[in-house]
C-alpha cells in the first residue's frame, strides 16, 4: 500500500508543520508565574542560590579575591546552560565553573555537582571530598541519604530540595536558614 | 528508467515548511529564556521543569567497551554517512560495494553480509529490517547525519538486553531533540560528481512543555563517472570502465516529539542507488539498473516513575515499522555480453509491529534491577523475483509462503555493588521464536574502579542471530536457492577492558578480547555450479587488542587515535576471513584556528591488507586522508564547511562478494572482481540558522 505510506507521510509532515507552527505561535505563558524551563537550566540557578546561602571557612579560599569553584563531575549534564551562572558574583567572589569530567580533582572545588551518571562511584567520590568543606550537590536518587549534602528531587514537574545537614556540618559548611526553610531535612543512613 | 521522485516536489515541501517557521521564528526567541538567576529560592520552587534527556550512566560505567561520537565530531570531520563516523572507533572499518556500505567490527565483515551482526538502533528503536536483518550504514540510514545528536557505540555482544543481531556491536543513534535545536536551520550542500543536498531542521521546546524536533532532506548525486574494474578490462565490458552508473538519490525525514511522559519518533527514508558492479552477471554499464530501499518507523513511548521516591521507572514502547526494497537488474539473455537485455525485478518487503515494557528499580542502595518483556510480530514478509515483460517469468514469489513470525522475549539484568568500587552485573534474555524455538542470551560483568580515574571491566557475553527469511527462503532457482533448515548462529565473547581518564580532557580505553562464533551463517556456492545458498558450516574465532584515545581540551582542541589488531579466522578452514585486516588505525585532530569559529580537522585512516576469496587476491593496505575546514557562527547565524575526502587520491579496493562476477563468453570464464572505492572528492556546505 504505497498510497497509504504517502498519506501517512503527508499526514505526519502536516502534523510536524502544524506542531511547529503551534509551538512557536503560542503566546507567552498565560500564567507567567509558572514558566517552563529545562531541568538543568533550573538546577543551574539553584546552584547559584546555594552559593548565596552557604558559608565556607575562610581558609578554603587562597585569597580574598579568589572565586567560588563549582566542579561538575561526570557527564556534562548542563551543557551551555551553566553559562547563565558562570561569572556571577556571590559574596564578592566570582563563581567559576570547572567541568571535571571523570579525571578532574573533586577536592579542589567549593561546590561539587555529581552528575547522575556517577551513581556507581558515588561512595568513592564522597569519600574523596569528605574531610573538606566541599558542598556536594546532585539530582541523583538517594543522594542525600547516601551522604551527599543537597539533593534536587523532581516531583510533579517541580524541584524539591533534600538536605543532609549532618553531612554539611561535618564538612564545616554552614547552610543559612533561608535555604533550610524551603528544604526537607533528611537524616543520613547509618 | 525507474521513476525517481521529483526533486522539485521536495523543494516545494521544503519551501512550504520553511515559510511558517520563518514567520514565527521571532516569537520563539523569547520563550523560556527569562533571566531565572534573578528569582528567589521561593520563586524557583514554583518553576515547572520539562524532562531533560539525561543519560542514566556514564559510559565508563557501562558494562562493555562503550564510546560516544558527538554531533561536533561529525560536523568537524564532515562525516557523510553513519559508517564513516563509526570508522573512528577502534576495531571498526568500512567497506562498500558501491550499492551498500558495510561496517566491519573486530576483523569481521564478510562480503555479501548486510551488517546483520550489528544491531542498529535509532533512539533505542530497532532499525535492522526483518527480512534481511540489514542495518544501513550509507545513505540508506533513515536519519540524516545532520540530525544526529550523538552516536552511542557498544562493542561486543548485546543480546542479553537487545536480542537478535547484537553479535558484534550495538550502535544507538540518538536524534536531536527540541532542546538541542532551539530554532531552525536550512542547509545547502554541493560536492564532487554533481552531489547536491538540501536540508532543513527545526526544533524547540514550547511554552507548554512540548518538545519538538524534525528534519527533512533531499540528496541527489551522479556519483563517480569513471570507475575502473581491472578484472573486467575486456572489450565486452567497456574495458572495465563503469561510466555514469553510480547515481544516488535519498529523501529523509524524521520527527521527534515529547510531551510530559509521552514521546513519539517517526522516521521515513527512501534511497535509490545505481550499483556500478552490476552483480550476479548483470548487464555491465547499464544505466537502468537501480535499487530502492524504503523504511518507515513510527514509535510511541511512555515512561513514568511508579514510586514517589523516583525509584521504580517504567518505560513502554509501541511501534510499527515497514521496510521495502526493490530493484531493477538488467541482464543479457545469453550469458555474457550478447543477446537481448532483460530487466530482472527483485523485491522484498516486511511489516512489523511490536512493543516493550521495561521496569527498572533499585530495591536496595546496592542493587538495581531491570526487567522487561518484548513482543515483535513480523506479520508480512514478501519476496519476489521476476523478469519484466515481454519475458514475464516469475522466479520467486513468497507472497503465499508464510515467512511471517513472532518473537516473545523476556529479559532481566541486575547490578550489585559488592563494594564501593566493585560492581557485579548479570543479565539474561530469552527469545522465543515462533519459527524455530528459543534462544537464551546470558552475560556477566565485573567492574572495578581502583581509583576514581580508572575502571577495569571483565566481561563475558553470548549473543545470537536468527536466520532471516531472505536466507531461508530466497530461491530463484538460478542464482540462489533457499535453505529452510538453516539454524541460528551464536557468539561467545570474553573481554578485558581498562579505562583511564587523565584530567577532564583525555580518556584512554584499552581492551583485549576473544570471540568464538558458532554455526556462522555463510553464503556458499554449490561446487561446480554458480548457485549460492546460505548454510551454517563455520566456526570463527577472533583474538584481538584495541586501543582508543580521545581528548578534548577546553580551548576547543580535540583529537582521537584508535589502533587495533585482530586475528579473525575461520576455524573450520584455518584461514583468515575475507575482508579481515590484521591492523587498523585511525587518527584525527580538530584544531581551532581563529576564535573558536574556524576549525581545521585532518584525519587519517589505515586499513591493513585483506584477503578476497572471490578474486584470490590479497588487497593492499590502504591509507586515506581527509581534511575539513569548518567556519561556525559567521555573522551570528551562518555556518560554512569545506571537506576533502581521500585527499591524496589513493586507489583502494574492497573485496568483492560471491555475487560480484561476470561471465566472459570470449574466454568462457567467470570474472570475479573486487570493488574500487572513491577517489578524491570534495564537499561544501552552507547553512543558516533562524
Amino acid at each position: 500500500m504505497p498510497r497509504l505510506a504517502r498519506k501517512l507521510s503527508t499526514l505526519l509532515l502536516s502534523a510536524f508543520l502544524l506542531g511547529a507552527s503551534l509551538t512557536v505561535a503560542e503566546p507567552r505563558p498565560a500564567r507567567a508565574e509558572e514558566p517552563v524551563v529545562d531541568t538543568y537550566a533550573l538546577i543551574a540557578v539553584y546552584i547559584l542560590n546555594f552559593a548565596k546561602f552557604t558559608s565556607w571557612p575562610e581558609q578554603s579560599f587562597p585569597s580574598p579575591e579568589s572565586g567560588i569553584i563549582l566542579g561538575i563531575f561526570g557527564d556534562d549534564v548542563f551543557g551551555d546552560t551553566i553559562d547563565t551562572i558562570a561569572g556571577k558574583t556571590v559574596h564578592d567572589r566570582p563563581l567559576i565553573v570547572h567541568r571535571l569530567g571523570l579525571g578532574g580533582n573533586p577536592r579542589d572545588c567549593h561546590i561539587l555537582y555529581v552528575a547522575a551518571s556517577e551513581r556507581r562511584r558515588l561512595h568513592q567520590i564522597l569519600a574523596a571530598v569528605a574531610p573538606l568543606p566541599v558542598l556536594t550537590v546532585s539530582d541523583m536518587d538517594d543522594f542525600a541519604a547516601a551522604g551527599g549534602m543537597i539533593q534536587l528531587q523532581k516531583k510533579a514537574g517541580r524541584i524539591h530540595l533534600l538536605i543532609n545537614l549532618t553531612a554539611a556540618q561535618r564538612a564545616g559548611i554552614t547552610l543559612r536558614s533561608g535555604l533550610l526553610k524551603i528544604a526537607t531535612i533528611v537524616a543520613p543512613r547509618q | 528508467m525507474p521513476t525517481l521522485p521529483c526533486p522539485k516536489k521536495i523543494t516545494a515541501i521544503l519551501a512550504t515548511a520553511i515559510l511558517p517557521l520563518l514567520a514565527t521564528a521571532h516569537a520563539a526567541e523569547h520563550n523560556g529564556r527569562d533571566d531565572l538567576t534573578e528569582l528567589s529560592l521561593a520563586d524557583l520552587a514554583q518553576v515547572t521543569v520539562v524532562a531533560a534527556s539525561k543519560k542514566e550512566q556514564h559510559i565508563s560505567q557501562v558494562a562493555a567497551s562503550a564510546f560516544v561520537i558527538s554531533h561536533d565530531e561529525i560536523h568537524r570531520h564532515g562525516y557523510r554517512t553513519l559508517g564513516e563516523a563509526l570508522g573512528r572507533i577502534s576495531g571498526m572499518y568500512l567497506s562498500s560495494d558501491r550499492n551498500y556500505d558495510y561496517l566491519g567490527v573486530r576483523g569481521y565483515s564478510l562480503p555479501g553480509d548486510y551488517n546483520t551482526r550489528i544491531l542498529l538502533l535509532i533512539d533505542g528503536h530497532r532499525s535492522n529490517n526483518a527480512l534481511y536483518d540489514q542495518a544501513y550504514m550509507e545513505g540508506g540510514f533513515p536519519v540524516d547525519l545532520e540530525s544526529i545528536d550523538r552516536i552511542e557505540v557498544v562493542k561486543g555482544p548485546g543480546s542479553a538486553l537487545w536480542g537478535n543481531n547484537a553479535l558484534l556491536a550495538v550502535v544507538n543513534v540518538i536524534t536531536k531533540k527540541g532542546k538541542d535545536l532551539d530554532g531552525g536551520r536550512i542547509m545547502a550542500e554541493t560536492g564532487s560528481h554533481q552531489h547536491r543536498k538540501l536540508y532543513l531542521e527545526y526544533g524547540q521546546i514550547a511554552a507548554n512543555g512540548l518538545s519538538l524536533a524534525g528534519s527533512l532532506s533531499a540528496l541527489d548525486a551522479a556519483g563517480e563517472n569513471h570507475i575502473y574494474f581491472p578484472e573486467l578490462d575486456q572489450p565486452n565490458f567497456n574495458n572495465g570502465v563503469a561510466q555514469d552508473v553510480d547515481g544516488e538519490q535519498a529523501y529523509k525525514g524524521y520527527l521527534s516529539l515529547a510531551y510530559k511522559n509521552f514521546g513519539l519518533l517517526f522516521t521515513h527514508a527512501k534511497r535509490t542507488k545505481t550499483p556500478p558492479p552490476a552483480a550476479w552477471d548483470g548487464a555491465f554499464n547499464d544505466p537502468n539498473a537501480y535499487t530502492v530501499d524504503k523504511t518507515t518507523a513510527l514509535e510511541v513511548t511512555y515512561s513514568t516513575n511508579l514510586l514517589a521516591e523516583g525509584n521504580g521507572h517504567l518505560f513502554t514502547r509501541l511501534y510499527h515499522d515497514r521496510a521495502a526494497y526493490y530493484g531493477d537488474y538488467p541482464y543479457h539473455e545469453n550469458a555474457g555480453w550478447s543477446g537481448d537485455t532483460i530487466t530482472n525485478k527483485d523485491e522484498g518487503s516486511s511489516r512489523q509491529w511490536g512493543g516493550e515494557i521495561r521496569y527498572s528499580m533499585a530495591p536496595w542502595q546496592n542493587l538495581s534491577l531491570t526487567v522487561g518483556l518484548e513482543y515483535l510480530d513480523v506479520y508480512q514478509v514478501i519476496q519476489k523475483n521476476w523478469d519484466a515483460p515481454p519475458y514475464s517469468s516469475v522466479a520467486l514469489d513468497t507472497s503465499a509462503n508464510q515467512g511471517t513470525y513472532a518473537i516473545s522475549s523476556g529479559y532481566a539484568q541486575g547490578e550489585y555493588n559488592l563494594l564501593a568500587n566493585v560492581t557485579l552485573i548479570a543479565g539474561l534474555r530469552h527469545d522465543d521464536y515462533s519459527t524455530f524455538g528459543s534462544q537464551w542470551s546470558p552475560r556477566a560483568a565485573l567492574l572495578y574502579s581502583p581509583r576514581l580515574t580508572t575502571t577495569l571491566k571483565l566481561l563475558y557475553g553470548e549473543a545470537f542471530r536468527a536466520p532471516n527469511d531472505y536466507e531461508r527462503n530466497y530461491d530463484d532457482g538460478s542464482y540462489m536457492v533457499g535453505n529452510t533448515s538453516l539454524g541460528p548462529e551464536d557468539i561467545q565473547t570474553w573481554e578485558l577492558v581498562c579505562e583511564q581518564n587523565f584530567g577532564n580532557h583525555t580518556r584512554l580505553v584499552a581492551s583485549i578480547f576473544r570471540f568464538e562464533m558458532h554455526n556462522q551463517i555463510t553464503q556458499q556456492t554449490i561446487p561446480g555450479d554458480l548457485l549460492q545458498f546460505q548454510n551454517n558450516p563455520d566456526e570463527v574465532r577472533s583474538d584481538g587488542a584495541e586501543l582508543q584515545l580521545e581528548t578534548t581540551f577546553d580551548n576547543d582542541l580535540s583529537g582521537y587515535l584508535s589502533l587495533s589488531t585482530e586475528n579473525t579466522k575461520n576455524r573450520t578452514t584455518g584461514s583468515r576471513l575475507d575482508n579481515s585486516p590484521t591492523v587498523l588505525a585511525a587518527g584525527g585532530l580538530s584544531m581551532p584556528l581563529w576564535d573558536e569559529k574556524l576549525h581545521l580537522a585532518p584525519e587519517v585512516r589505515f586499513i591493513g591488507k585483506r584477503n578476497s576469496t572471490a578474486t584470490g587476491e590479497t588487497l593492499a593496505a590502504t591509507t586515506t586522508a581527509n581534511l575539513s575546514l569548518t567556519a561556525d557562527s559567521l555573522f551570528g547565524n551562518l555556518d560554512l564547511s569545506f571537506n576533502i575526502y581521500n585527499l591524496f587520491n589513493r586507489r583502494h579496493t574492497t573485496p568483492g562478494a560471491g555475487e560480484h562476477y561476470h561471465y566472459d563468453n570470449a574466454s568462457d570464464t567467470y570474472l570475479y572482481f573486487d570493488i574500487p572505492q572513491d577517489g578524491r572528492t570534495f564537499r561544501c556546505q552552507l547553512s543558516c540558522r533562524f
